[in-house]
């Protein structure tokens, strides 16, 4: 190779370790904003503390040996708030990341974690539970169960028909819509034949609202994440081979039938364990995915840790916004976001016609 | 000297319908194959057999002698490329990462300096170097196509399969194309399958070619030899006449009434 | 209380008993759950010992209120209260600070004499009723049973906390989840305070509860002789021969059925509804079959979903436009009730929650004219507003509930 060719290659590489940097950059600048958020939202709610308190109480809770709060203080902040806080930032990494995966493995930007009709089981289940009061586990973690249960059988009957028609995007998406309507329509059916308070139920808890956080969920929820996201991580190459195409990903080496199938359970498995908690939180695994993808490109080595970030700022952020805006009454969170989806769409149509 | 590339016996059907029949065909290293014959004809269905995305009914397809179900799916990536008909679907990938994807085969997590390299090389044989950060879904047609064709080449493999790879290209760009294609198989002693709906690119091109018809094998051979008017006849259907007045045969179809439709 | 021998007595305690860790009355010396006077005036003089004289004893001023207090309302004795979901709390102290997430409760300590400075959170409904709850405008505002403000709840350092018995039940224990689970000092105690067949007996255990003894008996005395007297209405009278009523919901021919609560007080007052069978308890009702079921009374109801008069408002025109408008439907000019002039327009504030008995004696005597000639609803109602709820109403001039 000459030593001109040489220092051309050399340009290129340098011009690829600068995207590198600049997707590091991001990242790096998410997860301050992501900090400084959970920081900001610790100190927000009714109860009116300063600054000051709002930490003191977390240290003492800490460090009960050290720092010392008010009981009163350290209730509200450990019993109410930093478990909601959190809650709400794995919530939205985890949808996040759901909706990035389901954007690549349907090769579609618009695609979401509720594209298959998870969020639409989930609440036939949730309603099975409050109109016919049926379900596998009672007392209060009935409505939970049945939610996870029936995102989990939307996903299994996704992977059915697929099989049935051969896996590939378009089938999956044809299935999904057919998944969707069948369980919208019994869910309809459901609350016709319920109660007008039972109505009220169902209907509260398709809003979507991170007000029935407690530790334990959290700590199921974060397990969760915990063994999926790296997994996924681990595959990033993968998800970035299917984003070629089918083909193309097969002939590079992708076991394509598996991977799709064994990526769909994990993005279906890691929306039905949030939203059985929340309720059906929507947009958020559209969005951050979405718009991150705009800013780091589509290498899903980048792209999950920094839509998952996203998702987290987005949805600490709604429910942020939520507490406070009506005080002090305490809007669910799936309405603020709902409210996100308007500008963003706006954003997009607006883009389209310039281009 | 076993081919790089033979198909033997091949067959495939859609459920109950019969798509191809018995093909078998070699090509060996160095050798540019086209793949030609009317729409319908079972090419693109011969190719997703022979790339193993479609497991064929009966017969077999050995890479260098060893059969491609005996080799584990890494193996065969790094032995065989393929390259799609058209970009597929816009993804917001830069040219410089949508070509190191065919690096996938042997990446670890993290990019390689060599990998990088070979990538950058690829870029320069297929003029793309200007190109290298910008957006895939930005490029023209036929700045795509020269993408997906080094997404094959830094792949390093011994066989290229191609998927009318020409179509959406203009006269200048689909010469262009070709002339790598022969280029590198002769350079690097790669086995290129081609399938063309260009006869005549396919002949002035191409070492042999494979003529499918209704999924059988018409005629198989050198261009001189299988590009005869009888052929057109029969399996296109067409009135053409071959010349051979240049270095490689070409087919001008004869419309009803003589040329520019005179009496 | 005689306070000589108390007074001779306490001379020989000079150490107040600590008290215990566990629960117990304050000032239980021998812990066995019965305060004696014995024991009150030991504690009584233990802490006037500890804070003027120097001796050591560990019972503040509030101690020995509660202490009085227990001694005077429950006998010195633990009280046990059941609520209406069935589960016990035992109290050894006095309520100082409660915190209400129904209005209907709100309203019934209200009753019984309760001393509303006391409330020191009410749930946004409530808080918003300017003319019904004039002096809970600046109480705290703790949202509602659907979106709760825990935080605040929290901050006001509640000693009980009310929420409904037999409706929202999933939601309702969440709450009461959250706040035993987060502070176990707060008591949270489930009443309805609305349904006519456990009303009177919470009346009952909520005076008891906040010893309010007297003034409760004489509050359901008052409840329970207005529903004796509704019941006579239709005493004796064989089901066949009660007036068939068409009860019309809030929407246009929708009416009650099931277990709608409105359905509940219409059989208690002594009609009955044809249209109510089915398991939906708001059924929509085909328009012919009101004509051929030729209703002797139709009852339409007002209020949230069809906003007009209650106690916000003096509007008799619209409740007439309401009635004008069902008397010009077609064919309506030939049901009994219109001909007998029997349509009459209620206000569900008076046919809901803790008044329900006010609106079921209108009905009754809607139904039964003859019988319940001195059934006098509107004095019932001024009486309950006027000496039982303390507020200044006065029903010929304010607010509209019932037309004609």
């Amino acid at each position: 190779m000459t030593g001109e060719a040489m220092e051309q290659n050399v340009v290129i590489q340098k011009g690829y370790a600068r995207l590198k940097k600049t997707r590091a950059l991001f990242i790096g600048g998410l997860f301050t904003a992501l900090v400084i958020l959970i920081g900001v939202a610790v100190t927000l709610g009714s109860a009116d503390f300063t600054v000051d308190e709002s930490y003191l109480a977390i240290l003492a809770g800490l460090f009960p040996g050290i720092f010392s709060a008010p009981e009163l203080t350290k209730t509200i902040i450990w019993d109410y708030r930093l478990h909601r806080v959190l809650f709400a930032v794995c919530a939205g990494f985890g949808l996040a990341i759901a909706g990035s995966v389901m954007q690549g493995i349907l090769r579609n930007p618009l695609a979401s974690p509720f594209t298959l009709g998870i969020a639409s089981a989930a609440t036939t289940g949730a309603s099975i539970a409050i109109v016919l009061g049926a379900g596998v586990a009672g007392g209060e973690y009935l409505v939970i169960t049945n939610a996870f249960l029936f995102a989990l059988l939307a996903a299994l009957a996704i992977y059915g028909m697929a099989r049935y028609r051969g896996i590939g995007s378009e089938t999956m998406v044809l299935a999904g819509i057919a998944v969707m309507y069948l369980f919208s329509a019994v869910t309809s059916l459901l609350q016709y034949v319920g109660s007008a308070e039972q109505l009220q139920a169902v209907v509260f808890w398709t809003f979507g609202s991170v007000d029935k956080s407690t530790w334990p969920k959290l700590a199921i929820v974060s397990l969760v994440l915990a063994c999926t996201v790296p997994y996924l991580l681990y595959r990033a190459w993968d998800l970035n081979a299917l984003a070629e195409g089918d083909e193309v990903a097969a002939s590079l080496g992708v076991p394509v039938e598996r991977s799709m199938i064994l990526f769909m359970v994990i993005a279906s498995l890691i929306t039905a364990v949030i939203i059985c908690f929340t309720g059906t939180i929507g947009f958020i695994g559209l969005v951050a995915p979405h718009i991150t993808r705009m800013v780091v490109g589509g290498d899903f080595r980048t792209l999950l840790p920094a839509s998952g970030l996203v998702g987290a700022l987005l949805l600490l952020g709604a429910d942020s916004i939520a507490r406070s805006v009506l005080a002090p009454q305490v809007l669910p969170v799936g309405i603020v976001t709902a409210f996100l989806g308007v500008p963003f769409f706006i954003y997009l149509f607006l883009r389209r016609r310039d281009a | 000297m076993t081919a790089r590339l033979s198909v033997e016996d091949l067959s495939f059907a859609y459920r109950d319908r019969e798509v191809l029949r018995e093909i078998t065909f070699p090509v060996a290293a160095g050798e540019v194959l086209g793949l030609v014959g009317p729409n319908g004809c079972g090419k693109t269905t011969l190719i997703r057999c022979v790339d193993g995305m479609l497991t064929p009914r009966g017969g077999r397809v050995l890479l260098s002698g060893r059969e491609i179900r005996t080799m584990h799916r890494r193996e065969v990536a790094r032995a065989m490329a393929y390259v799609p008909q058209s970009a597929g679907n816009r993804t917001s990938s830069t040219v410089f990462e949508t070509v190191l994807m065919g690096r996938r085969p042997y990446l670890s997590w993290t990019v390689s300096p060599e990998d990088e390299e070979k990538v950058a090389e690829a870029l320069d044989l297929l003029d793309l170097r200007g190109l290298a950060l910008r957006k895939v879904s930005e490029l023209s047609g036929g700045e795509r196509q020269r993408v997906m064709i080094a997404r094959a080449l830094v792949q390093e493999t011994g066989v290229i399969l191609l998927d009318e790879p020409t179509s959406n290209l203009d006269v200048c760009h689909q010469m262009a194309a070709m002339e790598v294609l022969s280029g590198l198989a002769e350079e690097r002693g790669l086995a290129v399958v081609i399938a063309l709906h260009d006869l005549n690119l396919a002949a002035t091109y191409c070492h042999r070619l494979l003529v499918l018809s209704a999924g059988s094998v018409y005629g198989y051979g050198a261009p001189e030899e299988v590009l005869t008017e009888e052929m057109l006849r029969t399996v296109y259907g067409i009135e053409a006449v071959v010349k051979r007045d240049l270095s490689a045969p070409y087919m001008v179809p004869v419309r009803s009434g003589g040329l520019r439709g005179r009496a | 209380m005689k306070f000589w021998p108390l007074f001779a007595l306490a001379l020989l305690l000079l150490v107040a008993a600590p008290v215990s860790a566990a629960e117990s009355i304050p000032g239980d010396a021998d812990g066995d759950g019965l305060l004696t006077s014995t024991e009150y005036a030991g504690a009584a003089l233990a802490y006037l010992d500890s804070a003027y004289m120097g001796g050591a004893g560990d019972l503040s001023p509030a101690d020995i209120r509660d202490a009085a207090w227990v001694y005077t309302h429950w006998d010195g004795k633990p009280l046990e209260v059941t609520d209406s979901s069935g589960r016990t709390v035992t109290l050894y102290r006095p309520l100082h600070r409660i915190v209400t997430f129904s209005g209907e409760s709100l309203e019934t300590l209200r009753s019984i004499g309760f001393d509303m400075e006391k409330v020191v959170a009410v749930d946004k409904y409530s808080h918003g009723k300017e003319t019904f709850f004039p002096e809970c405008q600046d109480t705290a505002n703790i949202g509602s049973i659907w979106s709760p403000d825990m935080e605040k709840v929290l901050t006001v350092q509640p000693d009980a906390v009310f929420l409904y018995a037999t409706i929202s039940t999933a939601v309702c224990d969440d709450i009461q989840k959250r706040l035993e689970a987060s502070s176990p000092g707060i008591r949270v105690f489930r009443f309805d305070c609305f349904k006519p067949a456990t009303y009177v007996g919470e009346i009952r255990t909520i005076a008891s509860m906040t010893g309010c003894a007297r003034r409760g008996e004489e509050f359901a005395a008052f409840y329970e002789s207005t529903m004796d007297r509704i019941r006579d209405g239709a005493a004796g009278t064989p089901e066949n021969e009660r007036p068939r009523v068409y009860f019309e919901y809030w929407f246009d021919y929708t009416t009650v059925a099931a277990n709608a609560g409105y359905n509940e007080k219409t059989e208690l007052a002594g009609g009955v509804n044809p249209f109510a069978t089915g398991t939906a308890e708001y059924p929509v009702v085909d328009p012919e079959a009101i004509l051929v079921t030729d209703p002797e009374v139709v009852v339409k109801l007002v209020g949230q979903g069809l906003a007009v008069g209650g106690y916000a408002g003096h509007d008799i025109a619209a409740l007439d436009t309401i009635r004008a408008g069902m008397l010009g439907r077609p064919g309506w000019s030939g049901i009994s009730a219109v001909k007998d002039d029997r349509v009459h327009v209620i206000h569900s504030d008076i046919l809901g929650g803790a008044q329900h008995f006010i609106g079921t004696a209108y009905l009754a005597k809607w139904f039964y004219p003859d019988r319940l000639a001195e059934l006098d609803p509107h004095a019932i109602h001024q009486r309950y507003l006027t000496e039982f709820q303390g507020i200044d109403f006065d029903l010929a001039s304010e607010g509209t509930f019932v037309y004609p």
